[in-house]
């Protein structure tokens, strides 16, 4: 058995290194690759969804037929991974900032706190998730039983969107269920602690890859204080052994979002941009704006900066990326036959052109955006108090107008945040029960990117020292 | 001259104070979240008793294999019981029971239903309701 569980993560995992290391940037940088590993290890468990989906359409389920599949898989990632390194282009200079000594007193110092946080919040959650092994509502009344009805029922998998469970959001695409049905096959039972390992998985993928992305971009010190406001972000390690779907869909959130900075430098990997944006879309509903936002912002962003031309240029390789993934997005809508409960009308008859028109939806909303967005970490301080004032005594780092892929970022975020906002205005649920019961998630999915764009605009600590101490000399000199 | 070299190492020292004021707030906000993971975690004595999720499931489970497998199940709740509970039950069922899918009706030739000494299983001509 562990032998097959082995595999079964072994095999995405490769097959994601591969597809990434054919986009990535050249760097012989120990930081550099492991930020590659950690959006391979995420990329590899969202494709390996893929292929079961491919394997559920076409009649192949057996562990075998997986295995299989999964085994094609990575044949053709290494052929396109061929295929592309003919075709590079030499990377540029890959950093946001001039190269600073490798570690300061400052990152020693800052290495321990950060080892305490880590041991306190991985105690944490595999506590609760020994102690509430199906997780919370969302997890077993939405992603496992979606799992558990495409493991049990053989042919009949389409009972899993049935109207009957309407409940549980059948509109909603299949990244999680099939990662946790995959490795079920695999281990050949309903391994009970399958879902919240995932979450747990994709949460190590997240602070790994928050912490290497900006040790790589700006400094170690930067990267450790950017790991440690996410694992003592209460909210963050508790959902993280939730079951639900939101580690997977924060984990895409960011590798997108750290693809489309160091794209500034390696325009190729803008294609694993498209392709983690894809993937996010392919977790959540969410994740759909996400990608919409993302690729519209980047290709606004490189026109206004380098004109049309690197636009379509940028715009293309994004969407080659994520073309893949969309296309089992819209053949997974098209197989389920759901409709999307957003547009429908409220149970008390009011269409959605009505709510739209409703002043005091926007003022409720905003009322609760605005409580939320101090509390949604569960912190006890505000961390969102905190950074605003952390910024204020660091300072911004200079030279932002010319990193499109930062600022496309900052565009996508803003537009997903406004986008949630209309949202909560169009939804036909009620509306106070809605918010209390989702907006602090919705705002934790954007958090370790917003974590890792905060740290990247934020002056090191060892640049505002060093620019004290250059003037300083200046003078004396 | 002598007013710059006064101002400088103050530029200096100001620079360090930011960065370990700064540092000190950051590092000191996180330890508390931090503290407070700490607090909050489920004690290890609690770990030998299944939370309440765990027992509805492996109570469902038991009733799965006795259920026809083409067949919609009903769920029922009895009247009296608050709405809200009657809806958790019927998730942790349908959760317990995949891939039955249960309708909430009582039409069916099986059908659970909750009651107020919790959920048991009847048929459609059946007078009993077989506690599970």
């Amino acid at each position: 058995m562990i032998g097959w569980f082995t595999l079964a993560l072994l095999l995405p995992v490769a097959t994601g290194f591969i597809l990434c290391s054919a986009f990535w940037r050249r760097s012989q940088r120990l930081l550099d690759w492991f930020a590659r590993l950690f959006v391979s290890f995420g990329v590899g468990a969202g494709l390996s969804s893929c292929t079961f989906f491919f394997g559920l359409l076409t009649g192949n389920r057996s562990r075998m037929d997986l295995l299989l599949l999964d085994s094609l898989f990575l044949t053709v990632a290494g052929s396109v991974s061929l295929a592309v390194r003919r075709f590079r282009s030499e990377d540029k200079t890959g950093r946001l900032q001039a190269a600073l000594p490798p570690a300061s007193l400052i990152a020693y110092l800052l290495a321990i706190p950060l080892l305490v946080a880590i041991c306190i919040a991985f105690r944490y959650s595999i506590r609760c998730a020994l102690a509430h092994p199906h997780g919370t509502w969302d997890s077993w009344g939405i992603w496992t039983l979606r799992a558990r009805f495409l493991f049990r029922s053989g042919t009949q998998w389409r009972d899993a969107f049935s109207s009957a469970i309407g409940y549980s959001h059948p509109d909603y695409p299949i990244l999680l269920p099939a990662a946790i049905d995959r490795l079920w096959t695999y281990l050949q039972h309903e391994a009970l602690l399958v879902p919240t390992m995932l979450g747990f998985f994709f949460m190590l993928c997240t602070v790994g890859l928050a912490m290497s992305s900006v040790a790589v971009l700006r400094s170690k010190s930067q990267a450790l204080l950017a790991g440690m406001v996410l694992v003592t972000t209460p909210f963050f390690v508790q959902h993280s052994v939730s079951g639900n779907a939101e580690p997977p869909l924060m984990f895409f959130f960011l590798a997108t979002t750290v693809l489309l900075i160091l794209s500034d430098s390696t325009p190729q990997m803008l294609v694993l941009a498209g392709l983690t944006a894809g993937l996010a879309a392919w977790t959540k509903n969410e994740g759909l704006l996400f990608l919409v936002s993302a690729g519209t912002s980047l290709a606004v962003l490189v026109f206004v900066d380098r004109g049309r031309a690197a636009c379509i240029r940028a715009a293309s390789l994004f969407a080659v990326g994520a073309l893949p993934v969309i296309a089992i997005v819209i053949l997974f809508k098209s197989q389920v036959h759901v409709r999307d409960w957003l547009f429908e009308p409220a149970p008390g008859g009011e269409q959605i052109l009505g709510r739209l028109t409703d002043l005091g939806r926007y003022s409720m909303i905003s009322r609760y955006y605005l409580r939320e967005i101090r509390q949604f970490g569960e912190w006890r301080i505000s961390m969102v108090l905190i950074l605003p004032a952390y910024f204020l005594l660091m300072g911004r780092l200079r030279g932002l107008k010319r990193k499109p892929g930062l600022l496309a970022v900052i565009g996508a975020l803003t537009v997903v945040f406004v986008g949630y906002f209309l949202v909560y205005v169009i939804t036909p649920t009620e509306l106070v029960w809605q918010l209390r019961s989702s907006l602090n998630r919705v705002l934790l999915q954007l958090w370790p990117a917003a974590v890792v764009v905060f740290f990247c605009v934020t002056r090191t600590p060892e640049e505002v020292l060093a620019v004290s101490i250059v003037r300083a000399h200046q003078v004396v000199l | 001259m002598n007013g710059f070299r006064r101002k400088h190492p103050l530029e200096v020292f100001l620079g360090r104070t930011r960065v370990a004021a700064g540092l000190l707030l950051l590092v000191f906000a996180c330890g508390t979240s931090a503290r407070l993971l700490y607090i909050t975690t489920v004690p290890k004595v609690s770990l030998a008793v299944p939370d309440e999720m765990t027992a509805l499931d492996s109570r469902y489970a038991t009733l799965l294999p006795a259920l026809p497998r083409d067949q919609t199940v009903c769920f029922l709740a009895e009247p009296g019981i608050p709405q809200e509970k009657a809806v958790v039950e019927w998730h942790s069922a349908e959760y317990g029971l995949a891939p039955k899918l249960l309708t909430p009706d009582s039409n069916c030739e099986f059908v659970v239903q909750l009651t107020s000494r919790g959920p048991c299983l009847r048929t459609r001509l059946g007078e009993r309701c077989v506690v599970f």
